[in-house]
């Protein structure tokens, strides 16, 4: 459904420079959900931005059905509305100055007017509404008025208006109480099966990327180091990053402090070594080449020199 | 899920009619600005009825003459009630103050939110425009302005609504930049909404409070630069009755007929005075930041 090939995003801020994602490949197949998981900075979030439009790639290719999304840096919807995104704070994703009913049936303005008249029917609002845990009597409030998980429910009835197909969910519960986050996930879950949608799915929060997705990739620096399904990747995790993001191995750290030999200095010159080379516990001089991508089991790749 | 459902009201609260209310009431200046500016809002507009006089009529034979019963206020130097010509001339004081504010306003939030939203060339034009405008000082620019237009009341109205655009579009533009960042605005544009409509839609109604506040706080100002206009002969021609115009003329005479200059001044400061206490209400009334 979605293939992203070499896709890469540079910041410039003056004088730095910043690869916020570097030559990532992937793909999605329909009815998936695909986790992307990664300390706060690896680029997860402009990932997502890229496929929703926000943000325009610096070099590759990205294509929805098969159609690139992105044509001399032009955004172009094959339909507006198919492809929706939850951001984490429900807190500015609503317009404080309007009404939860106008908020909802806002992406509908992108669509046609046949296609507007019919999917803002008010039977369609309240059925939606009511389906995502608000009652019908919200639709006049606004967004102050309600909870941060509320509001969520909020963004997501949203999403859905215009029946979308893929949906980017950027932390979607990450700033939601523990409570609040397991109800908003279920009712992810079950829309996700009701309307045969494809997640893709942004967290660093390890135990919801298991509990949500079918697969997961883990970035780093902007790299996806490590992607397979989420069995797989939990049970016999290869790369050292995502063995720290499990904690499989909480001494790892400790232990392998002392053994790191420093022979192998952070060097400046990084341009080539692993991305994971700064703060690898077990970095060897080889590190300092990029490593391939190496298979462990079926589907289930990673990028380590080091097994 | 049922306890979650429940509305949280007590979550910070942006503005609604109830504290509004009562900010209001507990700011006496703000009320003495509204009830002044009412008050020569209404005798003007009641000019008619309050005074039996002609602002524009000449007679010549009852010249300077003092205040009195007859002419509260007095008369100028052909015999004109200066009460009168104060109440009509309030219409065109305040009405081309308003309206020069109203215009440089919805000008400078246009302006500013298309510079701040779309960036790039069209925010690089628009504010070089603007800093050129601000590279003279206002008062002269606005002079140069009505002297080059020609002199009349619109034109100096037109003058000082231009020489102040620049205020408003750096404030719209401003708050656009801070909007634009702002996740209900990066959804609409996933949505793939019309720039024009997200503008319009979101950018403009949640820039607007500070718009509102500076406009307050510039009519007052607007109206002084209206007068200093007339006063210096670049607004409304004799024998219009403005303020500006009539201290500018009976300023000649300020040592032997007092009053001539002396009462469109007194309500010259006043009005001025009160949009500037209406704007500080509003103020305290709209940024959260100021609550004490
Ligand atoms: N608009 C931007 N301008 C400059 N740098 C940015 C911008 N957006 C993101 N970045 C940088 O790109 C990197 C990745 O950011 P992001 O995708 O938000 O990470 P994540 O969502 O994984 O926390 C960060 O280092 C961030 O500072
Ligand atoms: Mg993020």
């Amino acid at each position: 459904m979605i293939d992203i090939h070499q896709v890469r995003k540079t910041f410039k801020t003056g004088a730095m420079k910043i690869d916020a994602v570097k030559d990532t490949n992937l793909s999605i197949q329909q009815g998936e959900t695909v986790g992307l998981v990664g300390e706060s900075g690896s680029g997860k979030s402009t990932l997502g931005k890229m496929l929703s439009g926000l943000e325009t790639p610096t070099d590759g290719m990205i294509a929805y059905k098969g159609i690139e999304l992105w044509k001399k840096k032009k955004f172009k919807r094959l339909r507006p509305g198919e492809i929706q995104t939850v951001f984490q704070d429900p807190q500015s994703s609503l317009d404080p100055r309007m009404r939860v009913k106008d908020i909802i049936l806002e992406p509908l303005l992108a669509l046609n007017s046949k296609e507007r008249k019919e999917k803002g029917k008010m039977e369609r609002l309240i059925y939606l509404m009511k389906r995502v845990g608000l009652k019908e009597d919200h639709m006049n409030r606004y967004p102050h008025e309600f909870s941060g998980g509320q509001r969520q429910r909020i963004a997501i009835a949203r999403a859905l208006i215009t029946d979308p197909q893929f949906m980017i969910l950027d932390e979607p519960t990450s700033a939601l109480d523990i409570s609040v986050q397991a109800q908003v996930l279920n009712l992810l879950k079950e829309l996700k099966r009701e309307k045969n949608l494809t997640y893709i799915f942004i967290s660093h929060n390890m135990s919801v990327i298991r509990y949500m997705c079918d697969r997961v990739a883990v970035m780093y620096k902007g790299k996806i180091v490590e992607i397979g399904p989420v069995q797989s990747i939990f049970q016999n995790p290869k790369h050292p990053y995502t063995k720290i993001l499990l904690s499989s191995l909480p001494s790892l750290f400790e232990e392998t402090k002392e053994k790191i030999n420093f022979s192998h200095p952070p060097s400046l010159s990084s341009e080539s070594a692993c991305v994971f080379y700064q703060k690898c516990p077990l970095r060897q001089e080889i590190c300092l080449k990029e490593p391939c991508y190496q298979p462990a089991s079926e589907n289930h790749t990673f990028s380590c020199h080091l097994q | 899920m049922s306890a979650e459902i429940q509305t949280v009201k007590q979550i910070e609260k942006p503005i609604t009619i109830h504290p509004v209310w009562y900010k209001l009431k507990n700011n006496k200046m703000t009320w003495i600005g509204f009830v002044i500016i009412f008050v020569i809002i209404l005798t003007s507009l009641l000019a008619p009825v309050l005074t039996s006089y002609d602002p524009t009529k000449i007679y010549i034979v009852e010249k300077f003459q003092g205040p009195s019963g007859k002419h509260w206020f007095g008369t100028d130097e052909v015999g004109r009630d200066i009460l009168s010509r104060i109440l009509y001339g309030g219409r065109l004081s305040l009405g081309m103050g308003v309206l020069a504010i109203l215009i440089t306003a919805a000008i400078g939030i246009v302006l500013g939110t298309i510079s701040g939203f779309f960036g790039g060339y069209i925010d690089q034009i628009i504010m070089r425009i603007m800093d050129m405008i601000l590279a003279f000082p206002t008062l002269i620019l606005a002079m140069a302005l009505a002297a080059a237009l020609g002199p009349s009341l619109q034109n100096a109205m037109l003058a000082i609504a231009i020489v102040k655009i620049p205020v408003y579009v750096r404030l719209a533009r401003s708050e656009t930049l801070v909007l634009r960042e702002k996740l209900f605005v990066k959804s609409a544009i996933t949505f793939g909404i019309h720039p024009v409509r997200i503008i319009l839609k979101h950018i403009v109604p949640n820039s607007l409070s500070p718009v509102i506040i500076q406009a307050t706080l510039d009519i007052g100002d607007a109206i002084l630069m209206i007068a200093t206009l007339g006063f210096l002969g670049l607004g409304a021609q004799p024998p219009t009755p403005e303020w500006g115009a009539m201290i500018s003329i009976g300023w000649k005479y300020l040592l032997d007929f007092w009053w001539y200059p002396t009462f469109p001044g007194i309500f010259l400061f006043m009005s001025s005075c009160a949009f500037n206490l209406i704007g500080d209400g509003i103020r305290d009334i709209l940024d959260p930041k100021s609550n004490s």
